[in-house]
């Protein structure tokens, strides 16, 4: 049951990763876009999915949504064994894209001036200014906060079991009433929680020192 | 007073001060001075052990640095310091600034310290601004309140480092006048500053430094119009706008 | 979409059973949180305090302190409390005391981070202006550093508060009846007002965290702000330790450039 649960945090993990990075950028460049409509519903997204507690949002995809689905899509949703997972990752991700847009903006307002008026002046279209200059340095100098986040976002996925996805503190929860045998299967969750954080945290830190120092040179020069 | 005897310092591999032997002997004004990057704040904070030195020793007041047995705390009160930035507490008034150390560490009363403050600022000539606090002062102004905080504490030496180097030009004249009357009182000083006429009027020694090293040591006169070492004539002449003298004849510039 | 029930209702999502029975609700997530930031406070100072000293062993249980609370899942916390401090204890706590100690430990950890990079954003030539005025390091740090530090820490202690405000959703698993709780007992007496009682549930968390976080970033326009998450300083200083030493202490754990005075 514990392996079960191992594999099963991994995969939000590795999942809830991803599609969170991926909203969430897609939400960042909503917000520092020109286009007046987009920047708001940016920021609306952003005002509503970080006011309410990321557990909300996991209990809300997994009782709520199915209901309001047209079609009867929800039934069959419910009916799939493996729906508390699939909306355990639903609901990760729209909790954490939320911050990560908001880290990427601040990355944003720390690119200076000069570069996307290099970027312009080269030639490059919006998009391409995105794609080739903006985006590689927003991720770049905001490497450690995303970092924090996405540490953070590998503990939440315990809130998981609120909805019975059979990841691994529900797992140990499920030893705990079956075989009384908790504190065993709590000791080992807890390490592998701080073992598994804390190797994130080293790659963060290793790929910092890889992507990070042409950036501190640059930054401090612009500023003076 | 202060004595430095073979001191050298590292800052991880890079030599910053190498064998200071130095005597500064008690009513004396000397003047630090040489390029940047040549260790003159480090030799000062090393004075009041902000920086501890790894060899040689240092002696203040007939007490060692070195020596567990000395109280640091009860040295540094006898030693003012005045930084180039001022280091005001920003979250305390002008008169606070200069009561807090005399009532936390001499123990005065509240209204001796007062009192005490009040004198300090009136000599600096800042009694009108005692309630202002320090961003609502002028960079001369947090000067001159930075020493007086530090005469409250009755110093028997002071050290300034580079007081005026962060100031516009015509606040500079303020805290000399302050420090010069301070020197005529006599005041053992040691100040690092690029203030020739400042040095000119009440230095007793000038010492130049360079890369960590004392280069010359001398009475003011000889040190800034008849250097010995090439390198100080070299880093003189950049100080006084003039090309290097390779006879000096005439008198002053 | 109407509202589910009457008045009652409302003052269920707030106040819990209130008058009748135990405080629930919007006001026991908003209790917890402020119980667990009270009781976290001085542990939090302490460690953060503890963590910037140059003694081995001050820093390092303090550094694993910090850094094993935070790798580890709030729920995972929660569940040591509540399943395993009764065996050490021998007697049984109450739901609501096991939620507020394992809030406060949690907590703790996360304002020593925030007290560390306050104390670490007071520039350096406060210290030493304090120490050169022969003031113990002890005076230095009580009158001058940390009233420096702290006013600098606000902005980052109200979003924390939001933050652990919000955490608190998670004691509903051990079944202290907070809001989401609430929302969750309402729909199930009610199925057919499912819709509204989750809503109500949203709205609750959603008005104070925008007014709590709005406050934050008012003060962080008004005090300035400072980064946390980003901010790393692995400075060890000497000047921070509870009693000085004469031990000489290598030059390589001095920091390097930052924490000097911006002059050089
Ligand atoms: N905390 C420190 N860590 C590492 N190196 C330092 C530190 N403080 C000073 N240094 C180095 O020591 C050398 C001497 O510095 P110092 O501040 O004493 O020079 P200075 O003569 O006062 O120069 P300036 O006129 O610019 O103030 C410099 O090369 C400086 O880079
Ligand atoms: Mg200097």
């Amino acid at each position: 049951m514990i392996i079960t649960g191992i594999k099963i945090t991994i995969l939000l993990m590795a999942i809830t990763s991803v599609t969170s990075l991926l909203l969430g950028t897609v939400v960042a460049i909503m917000r520092i876009s020109r286009i007046k409509i987009l920047r708001a519903l940016g920021t609306i997204y952003v005002e509503i999915f970080r006011n309410i507690p990321g557990l909300f949002w996991v209990i809300f995809f997994y009782f709520i949504f199915p209901e309001i689905l047209p079609f009867g899509w929800g039934a069959r949703l419910n009916a799939y064994p493996n729906y508390p997972v699939v909306a355990g990752v639903m609901g990760l991700t729209v909790d954490n894209a939320s911050y990560v847009s908001d880290i990427l903006r601040s990355g944003r307002l720390a690119i200076p001036h000069g570069q996307r008026e290099a970027a312009i002046s080269s030639g490059l279209n919006r998009v391409q200014q995105y794609i080739y200059v903006l985006l590689p340095q927003m991720f770049r100098a905001t490497l450690p906060p995303l970092g924090t986040r996405m540490v953070h976002n590998f503990k939440n996925t315990s809130l998981c079991m609120a909805i019975t996805a059979p990841e691994l503190t529900w797992a140990t929860q499920q030893i705990e009433s079956l075989t009384f045998r908790g504190i065993e299967a709590t000791t080992m969750a807890t390490l592998f929680y701080v073992g598994l954080a804390g190797v994130m945290a080293s790659i963060i830190i290793i790929l910092e020192k890889v992507l990070r120092i042409d950036i501190a040179k640059s930054a401090y020069q612009t500023r003076g | 007073m202060i004595k430095f005897i073979n001191a050298s310092k590292w800052f991880n591999n890079h030599h910053v001060l190498k064998n200071i032997n130095l005597e500064i002997s008690k009513g004396e004004v000397v003047v630090i001075c040489g390029p940047s990057g040549a260790g003159k704040s480090t030799l000062l904070r090393t004075i009041n052990r902000l920086e501890r030195i790894d060899d040689g020793e240092i002696v203040v007041d007939s007490k060692y640095l070195s020596d567990p047995k000395t109280n640091l705390t009860t040295l540094r009160a006898e030693i003012g310091m005045v930084f180039q930035h001022f280091n005001l507490y920003p979250h305390k008034t002008a008169l606070k600034n200069i009561t807090l150390a005399p009532c936390k560490v001499r123990g005065l009363t509240r209204k001796q310290a007062r009192e005490r403050a009040l004198k300090l600022l009136e000599r600096v000539g800042l009694l009108h601004r005692q309630d202002a606090f320090p961003s609502q002062l002028s960079g001369g102004e947090q000067q001159r309140v930075a020493i007086a905080r530090s005469l409250a504490m009755e110093p028997k030496v002071m050290l300034f480092d580079e007081p005026t180097s962060a100031l516009d030009p015509e606040l500079i004249t303020d805290v000399l006048d302050v420090m010069i009357s301070l020197a005529k009182e006599g005041m053992t000083m040691v100040v690092v500053t690029h203030e020739i006429g400042f040095a000119q009027k009440v230095a007793d020694r000038v010492v130049f430094m360079d890369a960590g090293e004392v280069l010359e040591v001398g009475c003011p006169p000889d040190i800034f119009i008849n250097p010995q070492h090439e390198r100080t004539r070299e880093f003189m002449s950049k100080v006084f706008h003039i090309p290097i003298f390779t006879k000096p004849q005439e008198e002053g510039e | 979409m109407d509202f589910p029930g009457s008045f009652s209702n409302i003052k269920f999502y707030l106040l819990g059973a209130y008058p009748n029975g135990p405080v629930g609700g919007l006001l026991l997530n908003i209790v917890l949180a402020i119980l667990a930031i009270a009781f976290s406070f001085l542990v939090g100072a302490l460690l953060g305090y503890s963590r910037l000293s140059c003694r081995k062993y001050i820093k390092v249980p303090s550094v694993l302190y910090i850094e094993i609370v935070r790798a580890t899942p709030l729920i995972m916390l929660i569940f040591w409390f509540y399943f395993f401090l009764p065996y050490v204890l021998g007697k049984n706590i109450s739901v609501f005391w096991s939620a507020v100690i394992a809030l406060s430990i949690y907590a703790a950890a996360y304002e020593a981070e925030i007290f560390r990079a306050g104390i670490l954003a007071v520039p350096r030539g406060q210290m030493e202006a304090a120490l050169t005025s022969g003031m113990t390091r002890y005076q230095a740090m009580k009158f001058i550093v940390f009233p420096q530090a702290l006013k600098i820490m606000v902005p980052s202690l109200v979003s924390f508060f939001v933050s652990l405000f919000k955490d608190t959703s998670v004691t509903f698993i051990i079944g202290v009846i907070e809001l989401t709780q609430t929302g969750i007992i309402v729909s199930q007496r009610q199925p057919d007002k499912m819709y509204a009682s989750y809503l109500c549930v949203a709205i609750g968390y959603f008005i104070v965290c925008f007014s709590m976080s709005h406050l934050a970033r008012m003060l962080e326009k008004k005090i300035g702000v400072f980064d946390l998450e980003s901010y790393r300083p692995d400075a060890c200083r000497d000047e921070y330790m509870l009693m000085p030493t004469h031990r000489k202490i290598p030059d390589e754990k001095v920091p390097a450039a930052g924490c000097y005075p911006p002059g050089l």
